[in-house]
């Protein structure tokens, strides 16, 4: 009988395990935050289409973290990342942007992507936490910018102003434009229209794209109707290289124009010989400190660094700086310092450079891995383009187009 | 401790709406036997419409062409508004289906519906979305005590989707509306027009959804087409068999621990150091929330409550009806 009265029942037990569970989820909420390190938030895409976006930023921005904490941390303290996943979807990127500002206390948030930065960036701006992101080429941000939300990565309406002014230069009239409908692809591809008509040519036909489809023949057939010589593509690898395939399949002629995304020499050498004199525009290869960060990247990824992850790096080192000279942590104090640290001043290539000189009283002027870095008021930055042309195996670089040469 | 009350405000709200969301579906679902899996479709006309209702008109650069600049209560109402007439648009054609065919025609309408929104520029602002999307009293309240101003909003929406509910249960209109659920031949044969009933059951349960919409767009302030995936509708189902369909406690229930369990996962890599493997995790464990549920409550963890005759004579009695 004794044993009988001491049995717990499934009831009391069930009861028992969920207060328990509940208690100790509460208590692990509590734990976070309100330590002796700072916090940069990471909200980037871990899951879906895009999820090699977060894992590869996350590499960049440990390599700059490590250098910065080696050098003495932010302001004497060390950085500890907190990273979120935006999984693609509004919803979920406001909460963890909620998580990441309210209970992880962070000083700068760095991400996300053109899926989700515009539905985030009026929360940031409410909370006072600083957006710096390596990846949102959407041309929303364009004029909505500044104050609290930047970017280090180029705009998109400066990539597609690059292309129109790629087919222009060599001589184009006619073009058709092809991109994928979402976000950035879009943004990408209106302004390929908007510039080469501004620089004088006709569009032909303007095609959007549904992404991850097994066959775009009829697509191709509506893009290539009135036989353009010159046909620009906006789309990730795996969507441009059936497009690429079928084009040839179909023995549709012309030249294309492909987005930075296929900028890669693995593309390249995938379509091979049909993609001969085709051209893409990609980043200028950077300088020492790009080969310093891709050495650093490759030993700990195993592999070259992939797109944006110059972009990361930087974004962390510019968000340690901007503390340094706010001589504060808090993101509403380093907010104002981030374009002033990255241009006009003494040029500094890495974050102990900088902290020494904002020590001494001296105004910085942060050059990174993917190049100059000055952020304007807007919380853009202007940049240059390389052109590259296939050589029907690999990508050579055959000309360079200036930021100046975007105004327009 | 404050920014961790914060953190929970937030959490609560979002769990709120989708018990709005949860209790819109109980009745379609849980109530009258409509297999919904568009129930989005709702939430985003709802969002949308208070949205364009209340933000101000576009300036040149942007790519929507309307905005009302009205008071936030007109968009919240016009939001409820709009999401019953897509119900009643969308119940001409597809109410009279059985339930497979609702559940595919459903899920169909409410991806039309998503494709409308990225490339109607003109209405929604397409993939770019809208932003700048007002939010009641906000200079009314002092900003560190909004976030409770508008969680007590949700609050008193949850109440009265509840209140509806509940009364719901005990109406004549409720009897007729499960007595469908149960056997739609045998209602028929007592003289009920069920296609009319099942038409009002789905426009209540849209509206409650359109109304979650308007509730979530006045808290996000902004609105692009990816927020209104499948996977709301999957997410607010997922609620509703856990919690428990035809129990409104259930799925108010269901709802939130929906909720608190997607955003409690947050601080997993925090206690045991798991890192990057978390937010695939996170999917994996409401799949398996999920599973275990119809495994071990296949009437989810608060069932609907089975009533004898008697006690319903009873209640009769006791209720005045």
């Amino acid at each position: 009988m004794v044993n009988g009265d001491k049995q717990v029942d499934r009831r009391t037990f069930l009861q028992t395990t969920a207060v328990a569970g509940g208690a100790f989820s509460v208590a692990g909420c509590m734990g976070g935050g309100g330590s002796d390190t700072a916090v940069l938030g990471m909200l980037q895409p871990f899951t879906g289409e895009v999820a090699w976006v977060g894992e590869s930023s996350e590499v960049a921005m440990n390599i700059a973290v490590d250098q910065i904490n080696e050098a003495g941390g932010m302001n004497g303290t060390d950085i500890e990342i907190v990273t979120e996943d935006t999984e693609t979807n509004q919803q979920t990127a406001i909460s963890a942007l909620r998580k990441l500002t309210d209970s992880d206390g962070a000083s700068a948030i760095l991400g996300p992507t053109s899926f989700t930065l515009p539905a985030v960036m009026d929360i940031a701006q409410e909370s006072q936490v600083p957006i710096i992101s390596p990846t949102a080429g959407t041309s929303v941000l364009d004029d909505r910018g500044g104050n609290y939300i930047f970017r280090t990565s180029a705009s998109d309406s400066l990539g597609g102003k690059a292309m129109a002014r790629i087919a222009r230069d060599n001589g184009y009239e006619e073009i058709a434009v092809m991109y994928v409908d979402n976000q950035g692809g879009r943004s990408f591809g209106q302004t390929v229209i908007e510039g080469f008509e501004a620089l004088g040519g006709t569009i032909t036909t303007e095609v959007a794209l549904t992404p991850g489809k097994s066959s775009y023949r009829s697509e191709l057939t509506e893009a290539f109707q009135d036989e353009p010589e010159f046909v620009s593509l906006t789309a990730g690898t795996q969507t441009g290289q059936i497009i690429l395939d079928q084009w040839d399949e179909q023995g549709l002629g012309g030249v294309w124009g492909l987005s930075n995304d296929m900028q890669t020499d693995s593309f390249a050498a995938d379509v091979g010989a049909p993609l001969e004199d085709s051209y893409a525009i990609g980043p200028l290869p950077g300088g020492e400190k790009y080969d310093e960060f891709a050495a650093e990247y490759e030993s700990r990824a195993g592999e070259s660094p992939q797109p944006f992850t110059p972009e990361a790096y930087d974004a962390a080192m510019l968000a340690a700086l901007a503390a340094e000279a706010a001589e504060s942590n808090s993101g509403s104090d380093l907010a104002g310092e981030i374009p002033a640290v990255s241009k006009d001043g003494e040029t500094v290539t890495s974050f102990q450079a900088g902290a020494d000189a904002l020590d001494n009283g001296t105004e910085i002027d942060y050059d990174g891995a993917s190049g100059p870095v000055d952020i304007t008021s807007q919380g853009n930055i202007r940049s240059s383009f390389a052109v590259f042309q296939s050589t029907g195996s690999e990508w050579e670089q055959v000309g360079e187009i200036a930021a100046d040469s975007l105004d327009f | 401790m404050l920014e961790q009350l914060s953190f929970m405000t937030s959490v609560a709200t979002v769990a709120g709406i989708y018990a709005v969301l949860a209790l819109g579906l109980n009745i379609h679902w849980g109530e009258t036997g409509l297999l919904n899996f568009g129930h989005v479709a709702f939430f985003a006309v709802g969002a949308y419409t208070t949205a364009i209702l209340t933000i101000p008109s576009p300036t040149a650069t942007q790519a929507y062409s309307f905005g009302f600049g009205l008071p936030v209560v007109v968009g919240i109402v016009g939001g409820c508004i709009a999401a019953g007439l897509v119900a009643v648009l969308l119940g001409i054609p597809t109410l009279q289906l059985d339930e497979e065919y609702l559940a595919i025609v459903s899920i169909g309408l409410a991806e039309i519906l998503r494709h409308v929104m990225m490339n109607e520029n003109w209405l929604t602002g397409g993939v770019a979305g809208l932003y700048g999307i007002d939010r009641p009293l906000r200079g009314v309240i002092p900003p560190e005590a909004y976030d409770f101003f508008y969680l007590g909003l949700v609050v008193l929406a949850v109440g009265l989707c509840y209140a509806y509910s509940r009364r719901l249960k005990q109406s004549p209109f409720g009897r007729v509306l499960r007595s469908i659920r149960d056997d739609e031949e045998a209602s028929i044969a007592l003289g009920k027009h069920t296609f009319r009933y099942r038409m009002q059951a789905f426009v209540v349960g849209g509206v409650m959804a359109g109304l979650a919409g308007a509730l979530w767009a006045h808290y996000a302030t902004a609105l692009t087409p990816t927020a209104f995936g499948a996977n709301i509708t999957f997410l607010t189902w997922v609620g509703l068999i856990v919690g428990g369909s035809g129990n409104s406690k259930g799925a108010i229930l269901g709802a939130g621990l929906i909720i608190a369990f997607r955003e409690a996962t947050r601080y997993l890599p925090d206690l045991y150091g798991l890192g990057d493997i978390i937010p695939t995790l996170r999917l994996i464990l409401v799949g398996a929330l999920v599973i275990v549920t119809i495994r071990y409550r296949p009437d989810g963890l608060l069932p609907e409550r089975d009533i004898s005759y008697a006690e319903y004579c009873k209640r009769v009695e006791y209720g005045g009806e």
